[in-house]
């Protein structure tokens, strides 16, 4: 963290993270024989307000990761600090006074709001669990965050079939921060809808988050949303941070070969429109299994640079410059420099 | 717009309307358009815009005890409006496939891949088994699939949601069909993934000379892709034209809106412009333009006609092929599309 200008403090401080599930759960012996390593040794920082995108394709172990975080997931090695906590290991009932600081929005406002309740309660429901506001400022409150995620207080009665998609992530978005918390872990909050409605969530979540200095962990496959609303950005594969950077570096001077065929391969309407089709990377074959991950680089198998050293060296995340680092064996020939030991993720065992 | 005549798909006046006891929804309102052999529609909408409505009347796959389907759908000079099971039979997967979002609810689970591409070559060829197993293991390879004698064999579980849409892809083109509609066919892949059956789409289409109607939310996927858009809001065709000129410059303000809405890994504007309110119901749309309740420009027409009558389809004036339903003079400027010049 030497060359790192971030403050000393970060809000959440993940290192060397891991996850496995076992693949057979029935299997009677060695639990993680034959385990998906869906997050397998991953490390990052988000400051107090700041925006990290994870980006990734399926089974890239995003929103694993998401999960551990929002501690709805036991991770199975390494440390999550919180705010100066560590939260990686804390029971149940240890995580629930700190349940109020991190707050979840999930992608489907169907699945993750009660058809039967209505929006007054959906929203009231947190506020009481927490007592955080005195039993008679509830109503009020609950009107609050109505009028700051955009909707009429009105809506309090209302059930969520009465909404419109936009509208019910809204809701979404308000009972997350109806009790304050200092991160929102938001797992494709705008993914299910409408283009128009989408950009409306995405600005939303962007004045939100400059009014109440709330952090954002925003999970993503959607490289243009991330761009749209992240400082920072981590690109995923198989359970690996390959490469991570500030938005500019990422989106102007990807590194990682993963990074720039995923970017090659964004179907875009500048592109579409001008001709000038950018050369698209193909990759050959498909994802190997989370179960048995190639040895060295987990990108080797699919990358057209891949060397010898590839297939029997895991390349550690380099740091390219202060805000850039990236997993590949070839980044030394951006001028890099390893990076100290705890922001490297660590070798498989 | 070309004659019916030599048309691979010949749309006109299509209608499609599903009774409730609060009354019709009226999904799709007078929809026309033809697609050549070999050229590619991109129809382009958001929910509710009526796109899959639309694309199911091209196969006649509604319900008639549901929905009420009017105007003509002409495949290869065959009428699907109203034509009688037996005919529709005959027409699907020879004249005219499908290849829908989900992948994995198109296949049947229980048989092998090879089996159900060679099953649906058998519906219409009377050919051996061995012969029609032999034409889908040479389908299955014609899309990409590694190894395809040996994959043949796999049930769909044991393949990748891309190489399950490559399936579903063969199962389309093993009869040679004169149209395929393809309803979000990439919205399930991952990105890198939906790139490959982009190109292998056009690929095949190029080869077979196969008109394709590409039904899809997404600008990005049909601006590299079609040759003409359509774009559709509440039920209706609001403006149309080569896909490129439509897209770098847009003559109606749904179209500019769901441009500057859409975000980019190229733009450096940081807030994405919105356009204000949701789609409107189906089942009561409002008076007038469909789009007018949200329209920045409503405002600025005379009279207030937007809010009280329906514009026509019109071709916009010195422009080849572009056709918008607007009421705002065509001198008005909607501002840079978010690709303008």
């Amino acid at each position: 963290m030497t060359h790192d200008p971030a403050p000393p403090d970060p809000l959440l401080a993940v290192r060397d993270l891991r996850k496995l599930f076992p693949a057979r759960p029935t299997a009677r012996r060695s639990r993680f024989q034959g385990a998906v390593r869906a997050v397998d040794g991953i490390s990052f920082d988000l400051r107090p307000g700041g925006t990290l995108g994870i980006v990734g394709e399926s089974g890239s172990g995003k929103t694993t990761t998401g999960r551990l975080v929002a501690r709805l997931e036991q991770p199975t090695s390494g440390s999550i600090r919180f705010a100066g906590t560590e939260i990686g290991a804390l029971s149940r009932k240890e995580m629930r006074p700190l349940r109020r600081q991190i707050q979840m929005v999930f992608q489907d406002p169907y699945g993750s709001l009660n058809p039967r309740q209505t929006v007054g309660t959906a929203l009231a429901t947190p506020l009481r669990a927490h007592a955080l506001v005195p039993a008679g400022g509830v109503g009020r409150r609950v009107r609050e965050v109505l009028e700051l995620v955009g909707l009429d207080p009105r809506h309090v009665d209302r059930y969520p079939a009465d909404l419109s998609g936009g509208q019910r992530q809204r809701v979404a978005v308000a009972r997350a921060l109806a009790v304050e918390p200092r991160l929102v872990v938001a797992d494709e909050p705008v993914s299910a809808l409408d283009v128009s409605v989408q950009a409306q969530v995405v600005n939303l979540l962007q004045d939100l988050r400059r009014e109440l200095g709330v952090a954002f962990l925003l999970i993503s496959h959607d490289l243009a949303v991330v761009r749209h609303f992240c400082d920072d950005v981590a690109v995923m594969y198989l359970g690996r941070i390959v490469e991570t950077a500030d938005r500019d570096s990422l989106y102007t001077r990807p590194l990682h070969p993963y990074t720039q065929a995923l970017m090659s391969a964004v179907p875009d309407v500048r592109r579409g429109t001008s001709g000038e089709r950018l050369h698209r990377i193909r990759l050959p074959g498909e994802p190997p299994s989370p179960v048995s991950p190639p040895s060295g680089c987990r990108f080797r198998t699919r990358c057209w640079r891949a060397q010898e050293v590839c297939a029997q060296v895991d390349p550690p995340l380099l740091e390219i410059t202060p805000t850039h680092r990236v997993a590949c064996h070839f980044a030394g020939e951006f001028g890099a420099v390893p990076a100290d030991r705890e922001g490297a993720p660590g070798q498989p065992g | 717009m070309t004659s019916a005549a030599d048309a691979a798909l010949a749309v006109r006046d299509l209608t499609v309307r599903f009774p409730t006891d609060a009354g019709d929804v009226r999904a799709v309102t007078g929809l026309s358009f033809t697609v050549r052999p070999g050229q590619t529609l991109g129809v382009v909408g958001e929910s509710g815009s009526g796109k899959t409505a639309a694309a199911t009347a091209l196969l006649g796959l509604h319900d008639p005890r549901r929905a009420r389907v009017t105007g003509s759908v002409l495949v290869a000079g065959t009428e699907v409006v109203g034509a009688r099971e037996p005919v529709l039979r005959r027409l699907r997967g020879r004249s005219v496939a499908m290849v829908f979002q989900d992948p994995t609810s198109a296949l049947h689970p229980f048989y092998p891949v090879g089996r159900q591409v060679a099953e649906a070559y058998r519906a219409h060829h009377a050919v051996s088994r061995a012969d029609a197993a032999e034409r889908a293991v040479a389908m299955l390879d014609r899309v990409g699939i590694p190894a395809a004698r040996s994959r043949a064999g796999d049930h769909p579980h044991q393949l990748s949601g891309g190489m399950r849409q490559r399936v579903v892809i063969a199962m389309a083109l093993v009869n040679g069909p004169a149209v395929v509609v393809a309803d979000e066919p990439t919205t399930a892949l991952d990105v890198t993934v939906q790139a490959d059956v982009l190109d292998l789409l056009r690929e095949v289409q190029q080869e077979t000379g196969t008109a394709l109607v590409h039904v899809t939310h997404d600008l990005g996927v049909v601006a590299e892709t079609a040759d003409r858009l359509l774009v559709m809001y509440a039920g209706r065709a609001v403006e149309a034209g080569p896909a490129r000129d439509l897209l770098a410059r847009p003559r109606m303000p749904y179209t500019w809106g769901l441009l500057q809405s859409t975000p980019d890994l190229g733009a450096r504007e940081e807030r994405l412009r919105p356009v204000p309110g949701s789609p409107p119901s189906l089942l009561t749309p409002p008076d007038g333009c469909p789009f007018h309740p949200r329209c920045a420009f409503a405002e600025t027409v005379p009279g207030g006609r937007c809010g009280t009558d329906l514009p026509d389809l019109v071709p916009v004036s010195g422009e080849t092929g572009r056709l918008r339903r607007c009421h705002l003079p065509e001198d008005v400027p909607l501002g840079e599309g978010q690709v303008g010049p």
